[in-house]
């Protein structure tokens, strides 16, 4: 009976599904029922044959196929795979019954239509026909409320839960998912703490703004105590409040219960006094900074905040969590809150400061922090100091950092603007690396780029950091390693200011703290590379080089160089002119003492005359433009600048000259014992004296020269750089030597008329010499022309006195080396200078001529005296004495 | 539990591949009286005979919308 009433249920169903009867019809229903009931018991059909049907399902798929329409044909093909795994007993009779309907498939069969959606898209699901179907409103109970509370049941729950349709088969006549087992009904509980909610509520509703009267004051709502100081708390602590606004002004709707307006007013604004002083300082503190020495700031300034509100909190922890009787007193806490906040007032003054500024540098707030922390110590601010010089000092650790760096390593951190010490892009030959590759930063008033107080400090930070740039060019920098044996100090507050050092000032403190810092990373570098310079690289070799070469301190060798170049000059030759020759004179004449690679020799072509006559007529041709070079390594180059060869280059030129004058003088003549007239024997007599005259001035120049100017100072420079305490002050020394040396030998610009004077002496003394060997060869052809005509004229001479006369008058063979052509040459030159001299002097007589010498001498002499003593008076200079001494030296000549 | 969804997930999947082959055989057959049919052929009905039903239902009930068809057609122009 089951299975016919299943049967008839399903029928009805297939009769809706198809014909669509309206329920109403119930009679049309039943006519359809039974006839398909009928038709289903009484056929006459065989059962399904399943070998048929899978042959006649394979043959439709080979009939698609066969008419073309593979695409068909797969789709079915896969379809039919795809329902293997479902196969059951039924399976044949299902396929039986769809084989039956089938509508020409092969021609009719559309394959977009296994895309096409459901024609008949189920009726949609409302919630009234769950809860008709569920019959919601007959049971009440899924309407009681679900307490989770440890003691409620949890059954009810449980009972609530309903399964709709279960399934035994698939196919339910209802096309509703039926899946819905819990709705959110169910899950909705009603919260619990109304009353709560509604006392809280209560108990804030001073918080709602007072009704305006309209025409009148506002209502000032009445508050207590406790209300206000929690609003006060919360206001220092940086939160939004109700009475007070963002700018921490008293809202004027609000009063203290049971005082007076102005009373309430007054507390009100000195707690919002402290709100706003505030202000600037936690908005500081929000701030995200770029560079590491501002975070510093503000990380330590949260710090500052951080314990500000601690100290809030265990205030607000007094009244909440009450252990102890407390009474509520805005005036008491006011008190308290107020040394707290004291410290914090002094921060906010510099952040303040620090805004009102603009373009500032990012340790200006050093400088503030630095400057505070004096001014709260001397005005016995206990708390602010501590904070303050605290924080300062934490904040300088980071600006140690690049000092560490820079001090340690000689390295600069990249992208670093808080340093003063700045590296220039270009890299620069290594002797200039001390000088010009780092500079300290200036801004553009000229002001150095650092925090003031560290100004003292600077020079020794940069130089020990420039120290270890050049030692470690120089590859020694793991020395200064094994040096470090001191760790460096500490620089934090307990340190650096000792409860017992309290008296001391904060700068001072602050000073020998950083001193001895400093020295601890300082004094290695400087003292290696001094060590270094001397040691490893000969700066004391290198300046007695220098000093035999250029300022010709060793006289035999410099004799030796100076005389190679006279006799060239002499010889009227040309070769010497030559860079190779040159080089190859002062190679050969230094060579005991220096290594000749170390010396070379240029010439400067503006002072080279080319005519080899004109070039040795005086010494300010030629002489000036011989240049000698010494070879120094590069770190003595440091010390012994390009602007220092050139001094002594120019004291070289002067020795030189001066030497001339003395060669050219004490150059063998004839001695040639005319006999004669008196005014030959005068004229000899005045050229002695004037020779005598000119050899002393020169001696006497070339002795002060080097007894009272080079011999003192060469040793001063010694000791200087011997005391000098790093490389800066060893560069300065002997930069002060060099110009001392210069000004001393009245190279300067200042005495130059006097130094041109000298020159004018000195060409003189050519002038003289030139002059009396003209005059003597002129004598000697006299004599020689006399004495041939006396020996024609004369008939009878004694053999001897013949002998004599014709030994005297024939030219003894000049005892000469080979250079017979020079000689020649010489002649020819002498006869070519005596017609110039000749043509110069029109003719002057020889005496005439020495007389004119000698008195141009002593025009010079007593300008030179004379000046020397006038500049000697008029100036400060260390010089002057020097001068005074040359001057009286040379007094000593002038004859009144 | 489990095992009942997972037999009428694939159930389901079993309905929906018949659907798509009845599609392709072009039966007419929408999924709702697929489902009752399959039902009724595993209770038993011979499937030969369930199709001649569906065949002769399909005839009634186009008849039956002719024949309302042509009542309220009669109907309109009565009233007019």
């Amino acid at each position: 009976m089951a299975f016919l009433a299943q049967l008839g249920e399903q029928t009805d169903e297939l009769v809706d599904a198809i014909v669509g009867i309206p329920e109403s019809d119930q009679e049309t229903r039943n006519i359809f029922r039974e006839a398909v009931l009928r038709l289903l018991r009484n056929h006459t059909y065989l059962r399904t044959n399943q070998f048929e049907v899978e042959d006649r399902l394979k043959g439709l798929e080979e009939r698609f196929r066969v008419i073309g329409r593979d695409a068909l044909a797969d789709a079915f093909h896969k379809r039919l795979e795809a329902y293997e795994p479902h196969h059951n007993k039924f399976t044949p009779d299902v396929f039986h019954f769809l084989l039956e309907l089938a509508d020409q498939p092969a021609q009719n069969t559309q394959l977009t239509a296994l895309d096409e959606p459901e024609e008949v898209p189920p009726p949609k699901l409302t919630w009234r026909d769950i809860a008709r179907e569920d019959g919601w409103i007959q049971e009440r109970d899924i309407w009681l409320f679900n307490r989770h509370s440890p003691d409620s049941s949890d059954d009810e729950g449980a009972a609530e839960i309903k399964t709709v349709a279960s399934v035994e088969s698939l196919t339910s006549a209802s096309s509703v998912d039926g899946r819905v087992q819990r709705t959110a009904l169910d899950c909705a509980f009603k919260p619990q703490g109304e009353e709560l909610l509604q006392r809280v509520k209560e108990a804030l509703s001073w918080r709602q703004p007072p009704t305006v009267v309209e025409g009148g004051q506002p209502e000032k709502t009445t508050i207590t105590s406790l209300p206000l100081l929690r609003e006060v708390l919360f206001m220092l602590s940086g939160l939004p409040t109700t009475i007070f606004d963002a700018d921490c002004n008293p809202s004027s709707g609000y009063q203290l219960q049971g005082i007076s307006v102005e009373a309430s007013d007054a507390l009100l604004n000195s707690f919002s006094e402290c709100g706003r002083k505030l202000a600037p300082l936690r908005a500081f503190s929000k701030r995200k900074a770029q560079s590491p020495l501002l975070q510093v700031f503000e990380s330590s300034m949260q710090k500052a905040l951080g314990s500000l509100d601690l100290q809030l909190a265990s205030i607000q922890g007094r009244y909440v969590a009450i252990e102890e009787d407390v009474v509520v007193s805005l005036v008491g806490v006011l008190n308290e809150v107020r040394p707290i906040l004291t410290p914090l007032y002094a921060l906010s003054d510099i952040i303040r400061q620090l805004q009102e500024e603009r373009n500032t540098h990012a340790f200006r707030y050093l400088e503030l922090l630095y400057d505070a922390a004096g001014m709260a110590q001397l005005q016995a601010h206990r708390d602010t100091y501590h904070l303050l010089g605290g924080m300062f000092l934490d904040c300088f650790q980071i600006y140690l950092k690049p000092i560490r760096l820079w001090m340690e390593e000689g390295r600069l951190l990249p992208g670093d603007r808080t340093f003063f010490v700045s590296e220039s892009s270009t890299k620069l030959p290594l002797p200039q690396i001390w000088k010009s590759q780092f500079n300290l930063l200036r801004s553009p008033e000229g002001n150095l780029h650092a925090p003031r107080f560290l100004k003292p400090a600077i020079h020794r930070i940069f130089t020990a950091g420039k120290s270890i740039v050049v030692l470690k060019h120089m590859k020694r920098h793991a020395a200064t390693s094994k040096y470090r044996a001191t760790e460096e100090p500490k620089m934090d507050f307990a340190t650096v200011c000792p409860d017992n050092l309290e008296f001391a000032p904060f700068s001072e403190l602050f000073s020998s703290a950083f001193d001895a810092w400093i020295q601890s990373k300082h004094h290695t570098a400087a003292a290696t590379l001094q060590e270094l310079l001397y040691t490893s690289y000969g700066l004391s070799q290198s300046l007695d080089m220098l000093e035999q070469v250029y300022l010709m301190s060793d006289g035999s060798k410099a004799d030796a160089f100076a005389s190679a170049i006279f006799r060239h000059l002499d010889n009227f030759s040309n070769s010497w002119k030559d860079r190779f020759t040159l080089t190859e004179i002062a190679q050969e004449a230094f060579s005991g003492s220096i290594d000749s690679y170390r010396i070379f020799a240029e010439i400067d072509p503006r002072t080279v005359v080319h005519s080899a006559i004109a070039g040795r007529s005086s010494v300010r041709v030629n002489l000036p433009a011989i240049r000698l070079g010494c070879r120094l390594n590069w770190p003595v180059q440091i010390v012994v600048t390009e602007e220092g060869i050139q001094g002594y280059q120019r004291i070289f030129t002067f020795l030189l000259q001066a030497r001339r004058a003395i060669s050219v003088l004490n150059h063998p003549t004839k001695n040639f014992h005319p006999r004669g007239s008196l005014a030959a024997t005068g004229s000899m007599g005045r050229y002695y004296m004037l020779r005598t005259k000119l050899l002393w001035f020169c001696d006497a120049i070339v002795t002060y020269l080097t007894t009272l100017i080079l011999a003192p100072n060469t040793a001063r420079l010694r000791a200087d750089l011997g005391d000098a305490g790093d490389v800066d002050d060893m560069i300065r020394a002997h930069a002060d030597f060099v110009s001392r040396i210069i000004h001393e030998s009245c190279q300067g610009a200042k005495l130059q008329p006097i130094r041109d004077c000298m020159l004018d002496i000195f060409d003189l003394a050519i002038k003289v010499a030139d002059a009396q060997r003209i005059e003597m060869v002129r004598l000697e052809k006299e004599e020689h022309e006399i004495t041939r005509l006396s020996v024609i004229s004369s008939p009878y001479t004694s053999p001897v006195k013949a002998k004599a006369k014709f030994a005297a008058t024939t030219p003894k063979p000049k005892k000469r080396n080979d250079e017979d052509d020079d000689s020649d040459k010489e002649n020819q030159d002498l006869e070519w200078n005596i017609k110039q001299s000749a043509k110069v002097n029109e003719g002057k007589p020889h005496h005439v001529l020495l007389k004119g010498f000698h008195g141009d001498f002593e025009r010079h002499l007593r300008f030179i005296a004379g000046g020397l003593r006038g500049v000697a008076r008029a100036s400060k200079e260390q010089a002057a004495v020097k001068w005074d001494l040359l001057a009286e030296m040379l007094e000593v000549g002038i004859k009144e | 539990m489990a095992d009942r969804t997972e037999k009428q997930a694939a159930a389901q999947q079993a309905v929906d591949i018949l659907h798509e082959i009845s599609t392709l055989l072009n039966c007419h057959l929408d999924r709702r009286t697929l489902s009752i049919c399959i039902s009724m052929i595993e209770n038993g009905v011979n499937p030969e005979a369930l199709a001649e039903v569906v065949k002769e239902l399909r005839n009634e009930g186009q008849n039956m919308q002719l024949e309302a068809a042509a009542a309220a057609a009669g109907a309109s122009s009565r009233r007019r």
